[in-house]
């Protein structure tokens, strides 16, 4: 009896309750002020902005992981947005843009991740400085101009339905189950936690660290390409500030998700749960039509009220 | 005021029921969560004695200290000074109180200077609020000669040694110039010479200038030198206080565990005579290893000793690839080996039990099965995936043979006691199936009961065909284990002794240098 | 002795070492590309490019050494920038109409607003037990929020007086700007790094529970830094109010980024505890006076976050080669030794 009073007080003390308590919350908020919003075709709407910032942050989520943070989202997605849609245009061959912004992809990712694992960077300082370095390279590649397309096959990923549910959002839901298996079933996702919690004991417990983070950093970036060539589907064209509105939303989603930003701690169901919090909040601040000056203030507000309410430290103690 | 002292002076004088004590606990009651640390538990401590306090790892002895410092705040209880209560609620109302702490962890600002740290949060000021830096490297330096330390008070305490570091902390504490000092494990970084400082200040400051102690050591031999008085805590519950030297030693460990203690005398393993598990020719690193030859013979317990800071540490973290030796030749089996980092190591079956279990052997917030099979994934999965059925193998069988108390190996690891945190760091080394271990100091901080079980549990591995470099601080461990002791003076074999050899008096004149050595050359 | 102790300083600050000797070529570097360099209008120029970066730079040390992070501080400064160049002739109308009364009321009420925003974010971090990076994320947004509330539209009125006070020279010799720098050093700075409070922001950067085991007051030291951060972030507000006479809330600002990066180029240390003042102004004046350089030699501005990006990544990994190269010097000593033997 006591055993099982103990439970429910462990449940709804849990981050997976209180998510899905606060997006049913947000989602009949919304519905009430617009009755619309409650029909499936606004829900899938809503799901395909989610899935962007959700494949963003499979990646952002695994940095997080491993105690660091990526300040780079921004032009890791743009650059690689802007590279598909240039090579495809060029070589007038649609999988070539793909090979190149998967490349693309995997080299950021190697960047940051030997500049964190091997020079000892602090990741949020390695990937701000990335993220410079892209966005000159963004400038340079394109040379001021930016020009290019979606292929056919990219914009019915992010256009099109297969049993009134869109191709991008099954894509999100397939490799955020595939990064949730990656978490919890392996021992890659291990030694995420591991690193996360303390590079030193994973050292000394005979695990690569520096292998297991430029993994991590490969992982991410790649998976934040995927997310720059699904939106030049969702836009159609490129655009040099893309990315820009995924750099801290991404950090946001994965907090609210209950990951802890210290690393070690959390999950990526928990960040999609957040990710979804955060675009029905904006789905409720358009209804009110609210000014953008008001969005963002609501906007920081509600990210502080959210995190107060349970994503707080322990009390100093000794 | 005077008399006091004096009275004080004798320890434990009969007339003490009449005299106030200088710090007095009462009906202390502290709860972490749903774990009970201390339950209605009490202390008194008189002017001119040092009172030690006694009791297993989770006994409750350091929450009581932590309470009297104001770093932990208590449930229930009252607190008394010379008979009037005081209410200490932060660290800030300790110090006006004139109690100053000294605790196992260092709480040193590592990129501050050894001055800087010293005034910490006490630093004289002019009328501005401005800090007098001059001041403060001038006193220190005085302060530092005064009590006899040769340390530097400009340099960074990042670049002192473990033991300095200890030093530094004592020092910071001794400045506040407290009526009560409390040393909670203050003693295990430092070497015996050190040792033998605090106790002469402790003897100074009790029975010249009848200040009060509360001493927290798990070392016998320690405690035999300085106590007057003594309090057992058994459990989160007060025991008893008594004046040191009216128990026995082993009535103590009664009263301790709660039980008879166990006679502790063990078969010291001599391994094989002609099988060399490990060999090292003429190996050098940096500063702190010369010319290290040194052989172990496959199912023995070979031990390290010395004071700290000879290099022994540094020895077993380089055997373990962690540093890796600058020159010199490595054999394992007979066959040359390079270790560059710890999975060269492990490749080929060497694997360290860390000194410092909390910061390099466990992640205390992940759970006690991650922490077990955290060095042998590859043994739990199938090509990169976790298998539960195989992983609860694992973990059930190093619970089970550790005998590790535990409901659940889901809970954290940093919600067992010290001794049980041991266990799984030792469990988690066990796993890899790695045939030479090196332990370094692995009985540093924890109670008695799990001591005597890492012994047998080492006599028992030997006999399975392990290995074992034991270095401890310890001494009376390695007497107890090891035919064949290296004695480390200035990164260097001083002395390698064995069988009847193996003594205290040897393995003190070897480390302080004065033995001549027999390893010489 | 003297020896000894100029040893240890340099040991101390080893980290800043580096950045002087990037600034020093880049001044170099400077005075070789910039035909009046070595006349008054030199310094006043290069003065008026690095002072916002050193200002923001000096508020992100701040918070840095309490091992925290502003992600903030870009967008407080466009706030106080925008309150500065809307609320100036009002102000200015409502004292009476003397632009001097109105420049100091105005410049007094930013200052007050920077403070207050600073010690929100105290607040959040020290009440709300939240981490930093993710209160100053959130207050970011809504700075910036604010900002747009306060000027919907960039634009303002700010006489071109105060512009000229701010970015010209006192007795038409010594650049404002430098005077500006001087005083945020000795009036805010070495009196506040010289108190208890600035001890103890080293002290809790360093090691958070060893500062309260010590019995300092982190709670408070804490609120201090950041209530100082949010006055850097406001002055600096005041001094892009007087550069662009106007308030611009969609002004893109790299000022977060570029603090953050300066103060990690001077030494300071993300993890806290480490980091100082000369050095974090050099590091901003390396990253403003790349900008400069790269003018001078007619590159192309798409250039200019590369180069900031890279000198950053190679002062970091400064520490890592020395290191590595210490350790191969190291080794190859001892087996040179051991051969002679």
């Amino acid at each position: 009896m006591a055993a099982k009073s103990l439970d429910w007080k462990a449940v709804v003390k849990s981050t997976g309750l209180r998510l899905v308590v606060m997006m049913v919350g947000l989602y009949l908020v919304s519905g009430i002020l617009e009755p619309n919003y409650l029909q499936p075709s606004h829900i899938m709407s809503t799901l395909v902005l989610c899935c962007f910032l959700g494949i963003i942050c499979i990646g952002q989520t695994l940095i997080i992981l491993t105690g660091g943070a990526d300040l780079s989202v921004a032009y890791s997605v743009t650059f690689s947005a802007c590279v598909f849609a240039q090579t495809t245009k060029e070589t007038g061959n649609g999988w070539i843009g793909f090979a190149a912004a998967m490349l693309v992809g995997v080299l950021m990712g190697l960047f940051k991740g030997v500049g964190v694992a091997y020079l000892k960077i602090t990741p949020m300082v390695m990937t701000l400085a990335t993220n410079s370095i892209l966005m000159s390279a963004t400038f340079l590649y394109t040379q001021g101009v930016l020009k290019g397309e979606s292929t056919a096959v990219v914009t019915a990923l992010a256009k099109d339905s297969f049993l009134g549910i869109r191709y991008c959002v099954l894509l999100w839901v397939a490799l955020g189950i595939a990064t949730i298996f990656l978490l919890k079933k392996t021992t890659f996702g291990r030694k995420i936690f591991a690193v996360g919690c303390s590079p030193r004991v994973t050292d000394l417990s005979g695990i690569n660290t520096q292998v297991v983070l430029v993994g991590v950093y490969v992982i991410a970036s790649v998976m934040m390409a995927v997310a720059g060539i699904l939106l030049i589907g969702h836009l159609g064209y490129p655009n040099y500030t893309m990315g820009d509105s995924y750099q801290l939303i991404s950090i946001a989603a994965v907090v609210i998700g209950g990951t802890s930003i210290l690393g070690g701690h959390g999950g990526y169901l928990g960040t999609m749960g957040g990710v979804v919090i955060i675009y029905l909040i904006q789905s409720i601040l358009i209804i009110l039509n609210i000014a953008e000056a008001g969005r963002e203030i609501v906007n920081g507000a509600i990210i502080l009220i959210i995190l107060l309410a349970y994503g707080r430290g322990k009390k100093q103690s000794a | 005021m005077k008399q006091i002292i004096e009275e004080g002076a004798a320890g434990a004088a009969p007339g003490q029921e009449t005299m106030v004590p200088l710090i007095e606990t009462a009906h202390i009651s502290k709860r972490f969560g749903g774990i009970v640390a201390l339950n209605d538990a009490q202390m008194k401590c008189y002017r001119g004695e040092t009172h030690v306090l006694i009791g297993e790892n989770g006994a409750g002895k350091s929450t009581m200290v932590k309470i009297i410092c104001g770093v932990t705040a208590r449930d229930s209880g009252d607190i008394y000074m010379e008979g009037q209560k005081i209410d200490i609620n932060s660290a800030q109302d300790a110090q006006a109180h004139k109690i100053a702490a000294v605790f196992q962890e260092l709480s040193l600002i590592q990129d501050l200077s050894v001055a800087e740290n010293i005034f910490l949060a006490n630093e004289p000021r002019n009328r501005f609020g401005r800090i007098n830096f001059r001041q403060i490297y001038d006193k220190a330096q005085a302060f530092l000669q005064e009590i006899g330390l040769d340390l530097n008070p400009r340099v960074m305490v990042r670049n002192l040694t473990l033991c300095q570091m200890q030093l530094v902390e004592i020092a910071k504490a001794l400045y506040k110039d407290p009526d009560v000092l409390i040393l909670d494990e203050a003693t295990s970084a430092l070497g015996e010479k050190e040792v033998k400082w605090l106790f002469d200040m402790m003897h100074k400051l009790t029975k010249e200038q009848g200040k009060g102690i509360l001493f927290i050591s798990h070392r016998m031999d320690e405690l035999r030198q300085v106590a007057d008085r003594a309090t057992i805590f058994r459990d989160a519950r007060y025991v008893m206080t008594f004046p040191w030297g009216e128990l026995e030693d082993e009535e103590i460990v009664e009263h301790i565990s709660g039980k008879k203690s166990a006679e502790t005398s063990l078969e010291k393993p001599k391994g094989s005579e002609t099988e060399t598990a490990l060999e090292l020719v003429n190996a050098s690193k940096g500063t702190c290893l010369h010319n290290l030859n040194l052989k172990l013979k496959k199912g023995e317990i070979l031990g390290i000793a010395g004071l700290s800071g000879h290099g022994q540490v540094e020895l077993l973290h380089a055997l373990f690839g962690d540093g890796e030796f600058d020159t010199g030749e490595i054999y394992v089996d007979g066959k040359q080996v390079r270790l560059r980092n710890e999975r060269e190591a492990l490749s080929h079956g060497i694997v360290l039990i860390p000194e410092d279990r909390k910061n390099d052997g466990l992640i205390l917030s992940r759970s006690i099965g991650e922490n077990i099979t955290m060095m042998c994934l590859k043994s739990i999965s199938n090509s990169g995936v976790l298998s539960g059925k195989k992983e609860k193998g694992v973990i059930a069988d190093a619970v089970e043979r550790m005998s590790i108390k535990v409901h659940s190996a889901d809970l954290p690891v940093g919600s067992l006691s010290g001794g049980n945190q041991q266990k799984v760091v030792i469990a988690k080394a066990l796993s890899t199936k790695a045939k030479i271990v090196l332990l370094s100091d692995p009985t540093r901080g924890i109670d008695i009961g799990t001591k005597t079980e890492i012994y047998h549990l080492m006599a028992q591995l030997t006999q399975e065909g392990y290995s074992i470099v034991f270095y401890s601080t310890e001494m009376s461990e390695l007497l107890l284990l090891c035919n064949r002791v290296l004695v480390f003076y200035e990164g260097r074999i001083a002395a390698e002794l064995e069988g009847d050899q193996v003594t205290e008096k040897n393995i003190i004149t070897q480390s302080i240098g004065v033995g001549g050595g027999t390893n010489e050359k | 002795m003297r020896n000894e102790r100029t040893k240890l300083f340099l040991k101390r600050n080893a980290e800043c070492v580096v950045a002087y000797c990037v600034l020093a070529v880049v001044l170099v570097l400077f005075a070789a590309n910039q035909a009046d360099f070595f006349t008054v209008y030199g310094p006043q120029s290069i003065f008026n490019q690095v002072i916002t970066l050193c200002i923001a730079a000096l508020g992100q040390t701040v918070i840095v050494l309490t091992s925290g992070i502003d992600l903030s501080v870009g967008n407080l400064i466009i706030f106080t920038n925008c309150v500065a160049a809307t609320i100036y002739m009002p102000v200015t109308n409502a004292l009476g109409g003397s632009i001097v009364v109105g420049g100091v009321a105005t410049i007094v009420i930013v200052l007050l607003v920077g403070v207050l925003a600073g010690l929100f974010n105290g607040c959040m971090v020290v009440y709300g037990r939240l981490q930093p990076i993710v209160v100053t994320l959130a207050t970011g947004s809504i700075f910036s929020g604010l900002a747009r509330y306060v000027r919907p539209t960039p634009g303002g009125d700010v006489p071109s007086e105060f512009a000229r006070f701010f970015t010209g020279r006192i007795f038409d010799v010594f650049p404002m700007s430098a005077l500006i720098l001087l005083l945020a050093i000795f009036l805010i700075w070495i009196p506040y790094r010289k108190s208890r409070a600035g001890q103890a922001l080293y002290a809790i950067g360093g090691n958070e529970k060893a500062a309260f085991l010590n019995g300092i007051k982190i709670n408070r030291s804490k609120l201090i830094a950041y209530s100082i951060a949010g006055l850097c972030a406001a002055i600096c507000g005041v001094l892009l109010t007087a550069q662009t006479r106007s308030g611009d809330p969609t002004a893109a600002n790299n000022f977060t980024n570029n603090s953050i990066a300066a103060a990690v180029l001077g030494g300071a240390s993300l993890a806290g505890g480490k980091g100082s003042y000369f050095g974090s102004i050099a590091g901003a004046m390396i990253l403003s006076l790349i900008v400069g350089l790269l003018i001078f030699w007619g590159i192309s501005s798409y250039y200019q976050n590369l180069v900031q990006g890279i000198i950053l990544i190679l002062a970091l990994s400064v520490g890592f080669f020395t290191e590595f190269f210490k350790q191969k010097r190291e080794r190859a000593q001892a087996v040179a030794g051991k051969e002679a033997n």
